[in-house]
């Protein structure tokens, strides 16, 4: 169950584009964007995903920059579709003032995909890299 | 004993790397221009200096957060953005800078010229990102570095009429002769030759990578409050030192080595070597600094892990900006632009640019939700506020003086 | 609208911003001109006369006043092209180029001379290229009062 330290707070404050802690402590990417579910009428609506990668961050950019950056990002994605990368809400561990903590490794995160790209491809190539 | 030598070891790198290809060709043409009417600006910039970067260092330790994490997370995502650009494309200036200051240092000391040395140098620059400790190369660069303590030294070996200088010091005045835009547009280049974005960014990010925590605060500040001030003063000595040699001959600096002639003339050979080295320890620094700072800034941004306490394998996409910047600046100064011309444009480009990093720090640093009894102290936030008028007052003046005096001239 | 406002204000800011940078075609501008072409010239003298004065003195090492005396060379060439590429407004201006030319190209060519004995570390002919460059500041002090 996620642990939240303050009990009301707008997205703002507390959420968007904040930073993402994995289970190990290592950073795992910001929060782009926010995924609510679609309430029943009278209802208020719930997080269930915190959204990552450039297909969430391009719409929040707006304008002409941001359709770019979601059109490149769009076409560096695997799976088609441009649903942006989800870290469920079930997987949040721990929201304060400074970080959200997260319950999972960062290595399996849909938003890792990049990173293991350039690791491979770029720099685990270069000589000296001491791992 | 040991917390003591540490301590000492921090304010002495401080001092070392408050100086850099922007400090030397800017203090070295202004003292030859304009004696020390113009080192009120210094005092400015250093001061300015110290307050940034005492409160970038604090935000840092209490939240464990350097510059542009805070940049994201209180600006959002689009005037953030402009930041991250503006600031990504100040550091690869300055590192052309830099990288053209080694090259002209080595161009001094070999005779070779200095385009061969442009390539060496960024390598060498990348390879000290690449593979040096983060503390190594902080300490080895900054107490070589101090070696420009010759130009205090030579202060009192040359004619120097101390009378003049202090009264130029304490009653500035656009010199007779001198047109006054290009007065104001030197004042400026000081003010952004000590108070250069890449140095706080680095200052901050290089906290977290020695692991500061709300402990450090007192030698972070004690790095700030002693080191900077001292750094200024060897800027202060570069310009002095021109006074009594170059300005009676009317010299106008235009190049790295002429800012060098003054030691010559009081210490001969011996005092050429600690200038050749302090200047290579210096801008070397600076260079490897500069790059690390821009990829500081676009990892930060995006939330990538950065920073070389990492393998580079686990910060994979901070290594690639890194190298992509030193690639890019390397190859624009192989252009053949004037590595002094490039470098007044990024200290004057530079002080334009503080407030977009300046302002959200102050907002932080005054957050009592996070920074907890680290808040801002009244007259902290009295000097922070008065200072970040002055920083728009310069950005706004800066581009339209460089227009109008074309760079200086 | 918003935008062709912005561009009439982005064109008519170019336009005065040219206006300011363009020459003055008249006698002061170009006397001016003469003016600021000696003082970097004598600048560039000076810097030369002083690097070779160290060196002489083996207050320097050998590359570093070559160095210094080279970009000395350089600058002063430019200097000197920039100014006779300037076309003067009237007869009187025509004077005055004639006699700026002659200094510069003294001058430039002092500075050659004191290269050359540089490199090849032949310290009475460094000597005699020193009193040409001091003649040739002289020349510009002179000059330099005469355009006050």
């Amino acid at each position: 169950m996620t642990r939240w330290d303050e009990d009301e707070f707008t997205a703002n404050d507390l959420l968007l584009d904040r930073e993402l802690i994995d289970c190990h402590g290592m950073p795992a990417g910001r929060v782009d964007d926010l995924e609510l579910s679609d309430p029943e009428p009278g209802e208020p609506p719930v997080l269930t995903a915190l959204l990552c990668g450039p297909t969430a961050f391009g719409p929040r950019l707006g304008g002409r920059l941001g359709t770019w950056w979601q059109a490149i990002g769009r076409r560096l994605r695997l799976v088609s579709g441009s649903y942006p990368n989800r870290i469920d809400a079930g997987l949040i561990d721990h929201v304060d003032r400074l970080e959200i903590t997260l319950l999972a490794a960062r290595e399996h995160l849909d938003s890792y995909r990049f990173r293991r790209w350039t690791e491979e491809k770029i720099i685990g190539r270069i000589p000296g890299d001491t791992t | 004993m040991k917390a003591v030598l540490s301590m000492t070891l921090g304010v002495m790198t401080a001092i070392g790397g408050f100086v850099d290809i922007g400090n030397l060709v800017t203090s070295g043409i202004t003292g030859a221009r304009f004696g020390m009417t113009l080192a009120w600006a210094v005092l400015v910039g250093t001061a300015g200096m110290v307050l940034f970067a005492e409160m970038a260092g604090r935000v840092t330790a209490v939240t464990r957060k350097p510059i542009f994490h805070v940049v994201r997370e209180r600006l959002g995502v689009r005037v953030s953005l402009v930041n991250a650009a503006a600031s990504t494309f100040l550091n690869l200036i300055t590192l052309a800078a830099e990288i053209g200051g080694v090259s002209l240092v080595l161009q001094m000391v070999t005779g070779i010229s200095y385009l061969i040395w442009v390539p060496l140098a960024g390598l060498a620059a990348w390879l000290v990102i690449w593979r040096m400790p983060f503390q190594w190369m902080e300490n080895i660069f900054g107490l070589l570095g101090l070696g420009m303590i010759v130009f205090v030294v030579a202060l009192f070996r040359l004619p120097t009429d101390w009378h003049a200088l202090w009264h130029q010091v304490i009653s500035p005045a656009v010199p007779a002769g001198q047109p006054a835009p290009t007065w104001w547009f030197y004042a400026v280049s000081l003010i952004g030759a000590c108070i250069v974005p890449y140095q706080v960014i680095f200052f901050s990010s290089g906290g977290r990578e020695e692991g500061w925590t709300s402990k450090s605060i007192t030698e972070m500040r004690v790095n700030a409050l002693i080191g900077f001030p001292l750094g200024g003063l060897l800027s202060l000595a570069i310009m002095a030192a021109a006074v009594p040699v170059l300005q009676p001959l009317n010299i106008q600096v235009s190049h790295l080595d002429q800012v060098a002639l003054p030691v010559a003339s009081a210490f001969g050979r011996a005092g050429l070597a600690f200038v050749f080295v302090s200047f290579f320890a210096a801008t070397f620094a600076a260079a490897a600094e500069s790059a690390l700072s821009s990829g500081y800034s676009v990892a930060q941004y995006m939330g990538w892990s950065w920073g070389k306490r990492h393998p580079p394998s686990a910060a994979a996409r901070f290594h690639l900006v890194c190298l992509a910047s030193v690639i890019a600046a390397t190859a624009f100064t192989l252009t053949t632009i004037d590595p002094v011309t490039v470098t007044i444009f990024a200290v004057v480009l530079g002080a334009a640019a503080v407030p977009l990093t300046y302002f959200p720090i102050l907002i932080v640093a005054n957050d009592a939700r996070v920074m907890g009894q680290r808040v801002n102290r009244r007259w902290v936030n009295a000097a922070g506020t008065f200072f970040l008028t002055i920083m728009v007052v310069v950005s706004l003046v800066s581009v339209p003086l460089l227009i109008i005096t074309k760079a200086g001239q | 609208m918003c935008r062709r406002l912005a561009c009439v204000a982005v064109l008519g800011s170019c336009l005065l911003l040219v206006a300011c940078a363009a020459p003055v075609f008249d006698d002061g501008g170009y006397r001016h001109a003469a003016l600021q072409t000696s003082m970097a010239m004598v600048s560039d003298l000076a810097s030369g006369q002083l690097a070779a004065q160290l060196g002489l003195r083996g207050n320097s090492f050998p590359t570093f006043t070559d160095g210094n005396v080279t970009d000395a060379e350089n600058d002063a060439d430019s200097v000197n092209s920039t100014f006779s590429s300037r076309q003067p407004p009237d007869a009187r201006s025509d004077a005055l180029r004639r006699t700026m030319l002659q200094a510069l190209s003294d001058g430039t060519s002092a500075l050659t001379d004191l290269r050359v004995a540089v490199r090849m570390g032949d310290r009475t002919q460094v000597r005699k290229a020193l009193a040409e460059v001091g003649k040739s500041l002289k020349t510009f002090d002179t000059l330099q009062q005469g355009l006050q």
